[in-house]
């Protein structure tokens, strides 16, 4: 006992390495720190679990890196496909939002009025491996028999922006950040398919991550809405984003995301594992 | 102004004046213009290098937040390498806990002077700043800049500015220079004028042909009409310096010949200029005294008191009047011997009355005192004895006398006669009276202490001695002692002794006496009984004493002859002087002098004239001849004959003779020629000077003189020299015998012959007998006069 306590003390008064907190790219790597890094580092200090946050140039990377095992904990919805679904990663929580749809949106100036009109149309997606910023709107396209030519601009503003800009028809995106997107720039859409909600990214961690470290993670980030300190990071990050609500974290585990599994094993889009 | 800033004023000419002003003005403006536009050019080069290295750091942490995000450090590196590359950037560093990269890049030749980048001041541009994204810090980075392109851009701009300055100051230096030259050539014209002017040519002008400013222009009217002006004025300078320099040539000429010293001073005194005179009184030379003060060159003490006395110019100076030098003062030179001088300062203004200098003239006294003090003596002394003479003596008598009178004193007079003096004269001649009296002279001196003793010589052998404060019998001890030391004495010349002997009449000075004349009346008969009882005697006046009653008596002649003058008792005769020489037609006649007594009988002259000559007569009798033998020869023209007439001995010293004569003759229309006159040759040597003076005055209207007693006095020949006379009238006592007397027809013959070789003519008196006519004529006498040839008679009246 005496041993342990002198490790404890040991490995208690030494820096502890931080978690490596992998966030899926949803926006700009600056907009996604900008949001992120004052909740890890509040989750960090209520948990007592150091994070860090850890980005990939673009959300397949990010995800590559979680696959590739560089990663500690992960808000990502990349995790639910049936190969990585395999790698054991769970679900401590999720963001406190009704969830997301993905949709195929046009410009509401757009001549543009259905998905047929989109035939071999170019639309923008975020990135080949994105749920709602690719798989969901391009399944619609598929399920419709529309035959689009994909262009990927990186992340969904990107692929908004393409769209204002007029070089795609259309774009298959988040409502949510699309949404948002519309808000900030005043901009006005029209949503020409719309899928089933998905609970909104979630906090998973890694199976190597001890479950206590994991469950302070988890009770950090779902108090984080009840906490004034936190509530207060929060109204931060979202107005960094010009979001106009604080969103908080809710308490989530694998099953709340069973309809991403089954998204997975029936979707006709191939996956990009 | 001082000398300094005058000398700095004159340095710089107008041309480089404004030349200097202008370019000093551009430059000035030129450095204010750079400080002006310069300093905020600095400060914003100083700004856009900050700016640019704010700028630079947010553009690198743009380039790599996203490579700091994602943690590609190797892209970090890519893109510091890019930037510091492509922006100059000397170095970019990103440091954080983990890691720290660092990109360098070195800094550019630099084409600007270090003490340009020094002076300017202009710091390394440096930006950091920490990367933060949500809070969280990804490391801190910081950017450094080259400053060098900005500093070498400000420099260019500096060179460029300096060179646009320069380029214009050199067009606008040259445009001045031009219109100066133009503007000022009227000034170089006047000044070459003036430089002209200065070195003599006073005929150049300033040349008016020149275009110049109307100032200039005027300038150089005024200048020539001022150089016409000032040539007149040299001209007339010149012409003046001309007369100066004669007059001062006269002035120096003047003062280095004349006999007296000049010192001339400055208004302090201080010498500018002694004359060679005065070199030579004080043994300073010009040069050597200029600068000194008069009192160092010229010291002067006081003859009695021997004190230092003050210098007269000094005085004449600080008084600003005319000072004369004290009588006794006497100058140390710097040979040391005594100088007596006299002096007389004054000081030298100038028109407006102010003291410019002062000089002082003086003369060296030595020789003129003592040739005063020699006169003085002479005036008082006896030459040949040294003893107080006949004026000092009766000056002394009258003192005496009036102490006596009014003091009480009691004075004696003694009266001295030599006895047997004419013995050693007659046998040993002059010399060897001269000699005994002057051996007298000497005994009696020794025996006389000048204080209450006077010894005097009267005249001839004949002393007097003047006992003050003495009684009779104190005077008689002293006379007794005296006269038997001269009996005592031997005399000897030429192998032959003389005894001598003195006769003394000694009379005591009392009140009742009216003057001195009483006093040597009284002494004289005394002295004159003494004589006559056979000398060698005391004899002391006693108013009643029988003989001297009798020689009283005897001196009534005096009186009978004052009568019988005043009565017109005297008449002329005359006596033929008979000419040997053939060709001779005029008659020659001697005036002579007769007494006719109350009772009509002739009186010879040998009877009244020595008294006449003694008591002073003789010059009345003379006048009285010549008054009326020219108003007889005015009254007788039938009578053409030449007369001569005497003259005293006493008349020679009338200096009023010769006019008295003059007078009279011009009274008549006769020929004066017809005049001559006969001195005795002993009076005319008594009074040589006198005789000469009246011989010359009267030889001018013609009228001649003769020597009377040629012979006699036996002096020497030389006075002959100095008296013009026409004959020699061999003295009768050398005549008569002559024609037995071998010596007398040898001294007749050389005085003759002498009287010849002089041009003169002679004349032989007292010829009684025919063997001497016979011999005179042989020799060839030119006159003779005596009782053979004609006897005196009266002068023809009718």
């Amino acid at each position: 006992m005496c041993l342990a306590l002198m490790l404890g003390a040991t490995c208690q008064a030494a820096p502890q390495t931080p978690y490596a907190f992998g966030v899926l790219n949803q926006r700009s790597l600056q907009a996604t720190a900008a949001y992120w890094n004052p909740i890890l580092n509040y989750v960090s200090m209520r948990s007592g679990v150091p994070l860090e946050l850890h980005i990939g140039r673009t959300a397949n990377e990010t995800t590559d890196r979680a696959v590739a095992g560089q990663l500690d904990f992960a808000y990502t919805n990349h995790l639910f496909t049936p190969k990585r679904d395999r790698l054991g990663w769970r679900v401590l929580a999720r963001q406190d939002s009704p969830g997301i749809r993905g949709q195929v949106v046009v410009l509401d100036s757009s001549p543009i009025k259905s998905l047929q009109e989109l035939d071999d149309k170019p639309v923008a997606f975020a990135n080949p491996y994105g749920v709602t910023g690719y798989y969901v709107p391009m399944d619609l396209l598929v399920r419709a028999g529309i035959k689009v030519v994909p262009v990927f601009s990186g992340n969904q503003e990107a692929s908004m922006g393409q769209l204002v800009s007029g070089q795609v028809a259309a774009a298959g995106v988040n409502h949510q950040v699309m949404a948002d997107f519309a808000q900030r720039r005043q901009l006005k859409y029209r949503v020409l398919a719309e899928s089933e909600a998905y609970f909104d990214l979630a906090v998973m961690t890694s199976p190597r991550i001890s479950a206590a470290d994991g469950e302070k993670v988890r009770q950090a980030f779902i108090n984080m809405a009840r906490d004034p300190e936190g509530l207060n990071v929060l109204q931060l990050a979202a107005r960094s984003l010009g979001l106009p609500q604080v969103r908080g974290f809710a308490p989530a585990d694998d099953r709340d995301y069973s309809n991403y599994r089954s998204f997975f094993k029936r979707t006709q889009v191939p996956l990009n594992e | 102004m001082s000398d300094a800033q005058a000398v700095r004023g004159i340095r710089y000419s107008l041309f480089s004046r404004i030349m200097g002003a202008v370019f000093a003005l551009v430059l000035l403006m030129y450095l204010v213009t750079l400080a002006v536009l310069g300093l905020p050019l600095k400060e914003r080069a100083q700004q856009h290098l900050d700016l640019r290295a704010e700028s630079e750091l947010s553009a690198i942490t743009t380039a790599i937040q996203d490579h700091v995000l994602l943690r590609d450090y190797p892209a970090i590196e890519q893109a510091f390498a890019a930037r510091t590359a492509r922006f100059r950037v000397l170095r970019v560093r990103l440091s954080s806990p983990h890691v720290t990269l660092e990109s360098r890049t070195p800094k550019l030749t630099q084409h600007y002077p270090t003490w340009f980048s020094d002076a300017l001041d202009i710091r390394a541009p440096h930006a950091n700043a920490e990367i933060r994204v949500g809070g969280t810090s990804y490391g801190k980075l910081e950017v450094e800049l080259d400053a060098g392109p900005a500093i070498h851009s400000l420099w260019a701009l500096i060179v460029r500015f300096t060179l646009l300055v320069s380029g214009s100051l050199f067009v606008v230096m040259l445009i001045l220079r031009w219109l100066l030259r133009i503007n000022l050539r009227g000034l170089y014209a006047l000044s070459g004028a003036a430089r002209a002017i200065a070195n003599g040519n006073l005929d150049a002008r300033a040349s008016l042909a020149f275009g110049a400013p109307p100032e200039v222009h005027e300038t150089k009217r005024a200048f020539n009409s001022m150089a016409d002006h000032v040539s007149r004025l040299v001209a007339e300078l010149e012409k003046q310096r001309a007369e100066l320099m004669v007059e001062k040539e006269r002035l120096r000429v003047t003062i280095e010949s004349i006999g007296d010293a000049v010192i001339v001073t400055d208004a302090n005194g201080m010498i500018a200029f002694i004359n060679p005179k005065a070199e030579e009184i004080t043994g300073f030379s010009s040069e050597g005294a200029q600068g000194r003060r008069v009192s160092d060159v010229l010291p002067l003490i006081n003859d009695k008191t021997g004190s230092m006395a003050a210098c007269p110019l000094e005085l004449a100076l600080r008084n600003n009047t005319v000072v004369e030098l004290d009588s006794h003062t006497l100058l140390l030179p710097k040979s040391g011997k005594r100088i007596a001088i006299s002096d007389t300062a004054a000081p030298i203004h100038s028109d407006d009355g102010k003291v410019q200098g002062g000089v002082l003239v003086f003369q060296d006294e030595s020789e003129r005192r003592s040739l005063m003090q020699r006169l003085a003596w002479q005036a008082e002394r006896d030459h040949l004895t040294g003893l107080w003479n006949r004026r000092a003596m009766e000056d002394k008598l009258n003192a005496a006398l009036s102490s006596v009178k009014h003091e009480s004193r009691r004075c004696i007079f003694c009266y001295i006669d030599l006895d047997r003096f004419k013995l050693v004269n007659d046998t040993c001649g002059h010399r060897a009276g001269d000699a005994l009296l002057q051996r007298l002279s000497a005994i009696m001196a020794r025996r006389v202490d000048d204080r209450n003793h006077y010894l005097a010589r009267l005249g001839g052998d004949e002393f007097g001695l003047l006992f003050v404060d003495a009684t009779l019998q104190e005077a008689l001890e002293h006379i007794q002692g005296l006269r038997d030391e001269i009996s005592r004495f031997r005399f000897e010349w030429d192998d032959k002794m003389f005894m001598v002997g003195v006769s003394l009449g000694v009379t005591e000075l009392h009140s009742s006496m009216t003057d001195i004349g009483d006093v040597l009346a009284q002494a004289d008969t005394a002295c004159y009984h003494a004589k006559s009882l056979g000398g060698n005697l005391i004899q002391v006046y006693e108013k009643a004493h029988p003989a001297l009653r009798k020689i009283n008596d005897e001196m009534q002649w005096v009186s009978t002859i004052t009568k019988a003058f005043e009565a017109h008792r005297f008449v002329l005769y005359r006596q033929q002087k008979i000419a040997l020489v053939s060709g001779e037609d005029t008659q020659h006649y001697e005036i002579l002098l007769r007494l006719r007594g109350d009772d009509g009988e002739i009186i010879s002259p040998g009877a009244f004239l020595p008294a006449a000559e003694r008591y002073g007569l003789a010059p009345s009798f003379d006048r009285w001849v010549v008054r009326n033998f020219c108003a007889y020869i005015d009254t007788h023209p039938e009578d053409e004959a030449s007369y001569a007439l005497n003259l005293s001995g006493r008349s020679l010293g009338d200096s009023g003779l010769a006019d008295f004569i003059l007078d009279e003759i011009d009274k008549y229309s006769f020929d004066p020629s017809r005049i001559s006159f006969e001195v005795t040759e002993s009076a005319a040597i008594d009074s040589l000077d006198a005789c000469e003076n009246l011989i010359l005055t009267l030889k001018s209207r013609g009228i001649l003189f003769a020597l009377d007693d040629f012979g006699k006095g036996q002096s020497s020949f030389g006075y002959l020299k100095r008296l013009p006379v026409a004959y020699l009238k061999i003295d009768g006592e050398f005549v008569r015998g002559m024609n037995v007397d071998r010596e007398k027809l040898a001294i007749v013959k050389a005085m003759h012959t002498l009287g010849h070789e002089l041009g003169k003519l002679t004349i032989a008196e007292q010829v009684e007998t025919e063997a001497e006519l016979a011999c005179l004529s042989k020799m060839g006498v030119d006159f003779v006069q005596g009782y053979l040839l004609h006897k005196p008679a009266p002068l023809p009246v009718g």
